[in-house]
């Protein structure tokens, strides 16, 4: 046999170590490089159209059951379509509760809940000795139509409600502290990212959406390539994701209502308040685009991070479009978060493609998770629709839970599977109410998004986390999902629940450095106005 | 340019380790057949998998190095795979008849 003699042996062992360890700095300093990179981040390097995901091998004809399934039954008056029960704003959880109400940073903490007023409430502040006939007219014909919400508000109002409202009230000096101290930075980025509005609308439809249409009319040489083209503008102008579907009109509010978010702060859209919504005939197509939220400030949610930014970039893309549209001559109408709604956006952002709806009741995008702030254009422009998509959610939502679990207020289901019946839709039960209360329950800037963080789809988009997006999706067994979950809980740290709310005021994750005051400032101040 | 440059030493380096294998074996009078270079060039994909894993998950730095844990658990299971398959070639390599 052969020798190998030692300086022979050293050498080859040496050029061999050498090289290995070569190889490793390299591919670690590659993806180090990748992973901080703010082109992996979920933001507007997407906005030349470039999509982390590939949507088309998961296309599929029907939305899937999981993204709220319909059940029907058809309302009379025209109140349903195809099953789907046009939302009557009253019903909202605003309306419905009218003792409690949004506490925006910023104003009167206080405002947030006035008890004083619960006999206005769907339920009056004792629950009638006769039941539901104890009830006004209008929400004794709700509660029959979606009976388990009765429950669902009873428990709210009686036995949740009070309790929240001691805890609000006696964290008041807590959160002004945070928001003056730790939480001042985030809460100057917030009120700087709303520095600059965007529109509301509030004139009707025959108005508003003919407003500036050019006489003279661009005839597309098929629905393909204006949907082409609608989808490159769209990018164009910083949508992280655009999708086309006919507008299903079951979506439609019925009618707006003040307290009853969509477009109740803007007074009906032009449509009135309480008034039947009568859908105009040129809403044919809804056109979707996103924005997202800024990633890492988002990590550091409910009490660093904001809607804002995601707000901005939506509202003002869809508002933008409908310029384009309107000067192609075509009328258009922007439905926003800055701009109100006439329509719940998680249907049609499930039937465009954009993803499938959760258990937080919102529409999750792979690529995106739950990292998205959609607005719709309304239009009559013939398009090419897109396909809705399934990413294989029903198989990892069902497993996961870990939104219902980080949720300050437990306003989210633990269902295995979607349990609820309202709107003619069966779904996950979020309580939107305590969801809501939840916002006014934490600092920093209005909102919680605590759910949104710790959502395993809202990750980076370095290469690890496309591997497994791709992975998840096309597992179909729910061993991969296992896998990813057990990792996702075991070996990334995060806060939970009563962690977020105060007196800890903890993010789902540590807000990142460049958000936290004490990195910057030393001390304050008197401000010497008008001085210096 | 840094990034490139990167890549070429990377690759530089794994042909590097792929020619000290040979050259012990060779000094040896042991052959390395296809499936050894098969079972050694999986052992390196590992590798550079493992620590690109690592750089991904350290490079994200959300919330003050969460990531950290999940970052040394992949590496740590890909890194491991990598030297157990390579130990394994070798002692192929070794025990092979003449």
């Amino acid at each position: 046999m052969a020798e190998v003699n030692r300086r022979d042996f050293l050498k080859a062992a040496g050029v061999g170590a050498a090289g290995l360890s070569v190889a490793a700095a390299g591919s670690y300093w590659n993806s180090y490089h990748e992973g901080q990179s703010a082109f992996s981040m979920q933001g507007q390097e997407h906005r030349q159209g470039h999509e982390y995901f590939n949507r088309e091998p998961f296309r599929v004809d029907k939305v899937t059951p999981f993204s709220w399934e319909v059940i029907g039954p058809d309302l009379p008056d025209n109140h349903s379509v195809g099953g789907i029960h046009r939302i009557d704003m009253r019903w909202y959880y605003g309306e419905r509760f009218k003792s409690a109400g949004h506490a925006v940073a910023g104003s009167n903490p206080a405002v947030g809940y006035d008890l004083t007023k619960g006999d206005l409430d769907c339920m009056p502040n004792t629950w009638p000795s006769n039941g539901l006939a104890g009830l006004s007219t209008f929400y004794q014909k709700y509660y029959d139509l979606y009976p388990m919400m009765v429950d669902v508000d009873k428990e709210y109002k009686y036995d949740w409600l009070p309790q929240l409202v001691e805890r609000f009230k006696s964290s008041i000096d807590s959160r002004a502290s945070f928001n003056a101290n730790e939480g001042l930075i985030a809460m100057a980025r917030s009120e700087a990212q709303r520095a600059v509005p965007v529109s509301s609308i509030t004139t009707p439809p025959e108005e508003n959406d003919w407003s500036g249409v050019s006489a003279r009319r661009a005839v597309f040489e098929s629905p393909e390539l204006a949907s082409q083209l609608i989808k490159r503008m769209a990018a164009d102008l910083g949508a992280t994701f655009v999708g086309v579907t006919p507008l299903n009109k079951g979506w439609v509010a019925y009618s707006h209502a003040p307290l009853g978010g969509l477009g109740g702060g803007t007074g009906g859209r032009g449509f009135g308040l309480n008034t039947p919504i009568k859908i105009p005939e040129w809403w044919d197509n809804a056109i979707l685009v996103t924005g997202t939220m800024s990633w890492d400030v988002n990590a550091g949610d409910p009490n660093y991070g904001d809607s804002w930014t995601g707000y901005n970039i939506s509202s003002q893309i869809a508002q933008q479009m409908v310029k384009f549209l309107k000067y192609l001559g075509y009328p258009a109408r922007w439905h926003s978060p800055f701009g109100g709604y006439d329509f719940p956006v998680p249907g049609i952002a499930a039937e465009c493609g954009m993803g499938e709806i959760g258990r937080t009741s919102n529409c999750l995008a792979p690529d995106f998770g739950g990292n998205v702030r959609p607005a719709v254009i309304t239009t009559s422009l013939p398009l090419a629709a897109d396909k809705p998509v399934d990413f294989n959610l029903a198989e990892f939502c069902s497993r996961c839970k870990l939104c219902a679990q980080v949720c300050p207020t437990q306003a989210i289901s633990y269902a295995d599977q979607p349990d609820f019946e309202i709107y003619g839709l069966r779904r996950f039960c979020t309580n939107l109410a305590k969801c809501r209360d939840g916002w006014n329950l934490g600092a920093g800037p209005m909102g919680c998004r605590a759910c949104i963080s710790v959502c395993p789809w809202t990750k980076k988009n370095t290469w690890v986390h496309r591997f497994v997006r791709e992975v998840l999706s096309h597992d179909a067994t729910g061993t991969s999902q296992n896998v990813a979950i057990w990792a996702e809980r075991t070996l990334y740290p995060k806060n939970y629940a009563d962690d977020l709310n105060p007196p800890n005021y903890k993010g789902v994750y540590e807000p990142p450095k460049w958000i936290t005051t004490n990195e910057y400032v030393s001390s304050f101040v008197n401000t010497p106005m008008g001085v210096k | 340019m840094w990034m490139m440059l990167l890549n070429v030493l990377m690759g530089l380096g794994l042909a590097a380790a792929a020619w000290a294998v040979y050259s012990v074996a060779k000094g040896y009078g042991k052959a390395v057949k296809w499936w050894h270079w098969a079972m050694l060039l999986v052992a390196g994909v590992l590798w550079i998998v493992g620590f690109s894993w690592l750089g991904a998950q350290m490079g994200e730095e959300l919330g003050g190095m969460v990531f950290v844990q999940g970052a040394l658990f992949g590496w740590g299971v890909l890194f491991i795979l990598s030297i157990v398959l390579t130990l394994i070639t070798f002692q192929l390599i070794r025990r092979q008849a003449k």
